[in-house]
């Protein structure tokens, strides 16, 4: 029973963070940068009322002690567009299939899913919200390229704050 | 989850030092897996936020506050109006009016800098010796709790004016 209910929280949890990876059709309502970053808010905030509503409701039904996966709020969130496209991005995981231009352009950080060989970050290869964005534009439309792709500020879903872009990313897609 | 892991997340971790009981976020910091891995930040964080808890505290922001949070965004080259407060605080307020004190890790862009800082704290009052007998295993015995506050305030003037190490790896 308690490994099933285990099991119940951590796949609708992931499911949470995965449906942030969305791709969104800009172009019918023009949406512009600023807008998806008023949407990136937004969202945030209700993300997290629903990740802190699914945790506190199997707590709640589940007295005793369980050993319940951490899967939990996300660290680090982003908006992205790309011509026609809008999408957005966590620092949910690492993917387990990369697009072949995010791939090489990652490469040049060091191994996907390992400590990047870059100075100055202790970051993961492929983990950052923007290399998610980056990739889920790349792959809803394969004649775009890294460089068309502008962002949003990053930010930290907990607080609203505005995150700094790390040395893995600037290296991929250029200052903020 | 592995310690690569928890970089991806912002974590709740509970701890207690005698009859004070802290709270941080860890926002993609890296932590000791012995220490997120352990099913009493989640059961902690339940029983604190039940609506049957009914020990709730007044509060202080840390004083100190934004003097700390400028400094950290300064460091980043982000613009210091841009920060919302009330966005920010939040979380913090949530766990601090539920007598707990509550920190946050300061340069949340470096998954590896390990400073911390007191976002907020409980006005300790005659209702605190509840909180401990409810959250500690341990039951202290509190004779008189203004002098508890008093001793925590302090402290927190003292020490708690800029961020701290708090090694949680």
């Amino acid at each position: 029973m308690y490994n099933f209910m285990n099991q119940e929280l951590k796949r609708k949890i992931k499911e949470l963070n995965q449906n942030f990876d969305k791709v969104h059709y800009v172009e019918k309502r023009k949406r512009s940068l600023e807008t998806l970053y008023k949407i990136l808010i937004y969202n945030s905030k209700k993300y997290k009322e629903r990740i802190n509503a699914l945790q506190d409701q199997y707590t709640k039904n589940n007295q005793r002690k369980t050993k319940i996966p951490f899967d939990e709020l996300v660290a680090c969130t982003i908006a992205a567009k790309c011509i026609k496209n809008g999408v957005f991005g966590t620092s949910h995981q690492i993917l387990k299939k990369y697009n072949k231009k995010v791939v090489i352009a990652l490469s040049k950080n060091g191994k996907i899913g390992e400590v990047s060989n870059l100075k100055g970050t202790n970051n993961i290869v492929g983990k950052c919200a923007e290399v998610k964005a980056a990739n889920s534009i790349l792959s809803k439309d394969k004649t775009a390229t890294i460089n068309e792709i502008e962002f949003t500020n990053a930010i930290r879903p907990r607080t609203q704050e505005h995150l700094k872009r790390c040395n893995n990313c600037v290296a991929i897609f250029g200052n903020e | 989850m592995s310690k690569i892991n928890c970089v991806n997340y912002d974590l709740d971790l509970f701890f207690g030092i005698g009859p004070i009981m802290f709270h941080t976020a860890t926002a993609g910091g890296y932590v000791a897996e012995e220490l997120f891995s352990n099913s009493v930040n989640r059961e902690t964080r339940a029983k604190l936020k039940d609506k049957n808890n009914d020990l709730i505290f007044e509060y202080k922001i840390n004083p100190y506050l934004d003097e700390i949070l400028s400094l950290k965004y300064e460091s980043q080259g982000i613009k210091f109006g841009t920060f919302d407060r009330e966005s920010y605080l939040n979380d913090f307020i949530e766990y601090v009016k539920r007598g707990v004190f509550s920190f946050d890790r300061t340069f949340i862009s470096d998954p590896f800098n390990q400073k911390y800082h007191l976002v907020a704290y409980p006005l300790i009052d005659e209702k605190y010796q509840k909180f401990i007998d409810k959250f500690f295993e341990y039951k202290f015995q509190i004779d008189n709790p203004y002098e508890l506050f008093n001793t925590a305030n302090d402290f927190i003037h003292r020490e708690l004016n800029k961020p701290i190490d708090l090694f949680l790896f």
